[in-house]
């Protein structure tokens, strides 16, 4: 190949480069003329989505930070409706415990909070869905979530267990209580591991 | 290898980011489709399926426009950059013409930096490519860390770590402010045309 053509190929190349990566700006506040606008309940849950998606890829501070905040907006809005509140909630405590523990929660975390997700979606985004219908769903995925709970109750080391502390098994408790208990339980066992893991970590600073 | 239809003037390029876990890839790409959303056709896709075979990548596809009377048309790629990941890893660098390796500054992923390289490596490898001769540009992402007093790397080190005998072209970037990013994949885009420009000319 000659240098002429080579050189003209490089010019033309950085020229294309250039015009390509260095127009203006449009305006972030305005969107493109031509999307169509997006549902009020729909484009939250599609932030939500794409967040959970990310959450399964790469686990990091800033997805699940959010995560969580979007779950809070997400719970405002959705104040009055118990079974949308109670699954964002159990969404909330699951971000939670894998923004504690990160690649060492729980290998079934990720797929519990996709289902209560995918749950979630269809509660929001099915009109044809009963109530009660929701409900069940609803009350599924609560089981689930204490299913999982016993599982990393189980799988914790003995020094980080609470130990004093009876399991208390998800059929003797009624639906929305035992989504509270289960927070709150699951909030007190991050606490009692972070603060072990504190002791853990003084003690080889200490070394 | 860049699919060159010569009957239609049309040339595919496939730059992949690659890098360790947590180190900025997507952001890369998330700013590069920020940049050029307004004037790209495609959409920034993240591709997942579940179950055993695992597929999971983001994909942003764009026509640079013509050069040289062929059409270019340009995909970026990125790959999770988590240890489990790996078949994805190596699947995604299937056919791939240019690299961008996005290296975590902070001092604490120095190991992981060396080990994503190795990888990056051997997985080419699988594909008779020799790291050496492929299109390849580093960047040092995440240099903005420095102003928040945590402590990052000093460029001559992660040179002298990854890119003393490739000696690849390289940018210091902090793709969550978008520096340097537009001038990486910049640089990538060019190296990897240059680098197939025999068959266009």
């Amino acid at each position: 190949m000659d240098k002429k053509a080579n050189d003209t190929f490089a010019f033309d190349l950085e020229n294309r480069l250039d015009d390509f990566f260095s127009d203006a700006l449009p305006s972030q506040d305005e969107p493109p003329a031509d999307a169509p606008p997006a549902p009020k309940t729909d484009l939250p849950l599609k932030e939500l989505k794409s967040t959970i998606l990310a959450i399964d890829w790469e686990i990091t501070d800033d997805i699940l930070d959010t995560f969580i905040g979007q779950l809070d907006g997400l719970m405002e809005q959705f104040e009055d409706d118990k079974v949308i509140h109670t699954l964002l909630k159990l969404l909330k405590s699951l971000g939670k415990y894998v923004r504690t523990h990160k690649s060492k929660a729980h290998p079934d975390t990720i797929k519990r909070i996709m289902a209560v997700y995918s749950v979630l979606e269809e509660s929001v985004t099915n009109d044809d869905m009963s109530r009660n219908e929701k409900e069940k769903l609803m009350l599924e995925e609560v089981r689930q979530f204490q299913r999982l709970k016993a599982l990393i109750f189980a799988s914790s080391p003995p020094h980080v267990s609470s130990g004093s502390q009876k399991p208390i098994k998800p059929e003797e408790m009624p639906g929305i209580d035992a989504v509270v208990s289960a927070i709150d339980e699951l909030k007190s066992m991050m606490a009692s591991e972070l603060s072990a893991i504190r002791e853990e970590l003084g003690q080889l600073l200490k070394k | 290898m860049a699919f060159i239809n010569t009957k239609t003037k049309e040339v595919q390029v496939k730059l992949v980011f690659v890098g360790p876990g947590r180190g900025g890839k997507t952001t890369n790409l998330e700013y590069i489709f920020s940049r050029i959303r307004h004037r790209i056709e495609s959409d920034m896709v993240s591709i997942k399926t579940q179950g055993d075979r695992t597929l999971f990548f983001d994909f942003l596809p764009f026509e640079l426009g013509a050069i040289k009377g062929y059409n270019v048309k340009t995909q970026l790629y990125t790959v999770p950059g988590q240890v489990k990941y790996n078949a994805t890893r190596k699947l995604v660098l299937k056919g791939v013409d240019g690299i961008v390796f996005v290296a975590d500054s902070m001092v604490d992923r120095r190991e992981n930096n060396i080990t994503a390289l190795n990888n990056l490596s051997e997985n080419l490898h699988f594909y008779d490519i020799d790291i050496a001769e492929l299109p390849l540009v580093f960047q040092y992402n995440k240099r903005d860390l420095a102003t928040e007093g945590i402590p990052i790397l000093d460029v001559e080190t992660m040179e002298k770590d990854l890119n003393a005998t490739l000696k690849a072209p390289s940018f210091t970037a902090s793709a969550l402010k978008g520096d340097n990013v537009i001038p990486t994949v910049k640089k990538a885009i060019s190296t990897t045309m240059v680098a197939i420009r025999e068959k266009l000319l």
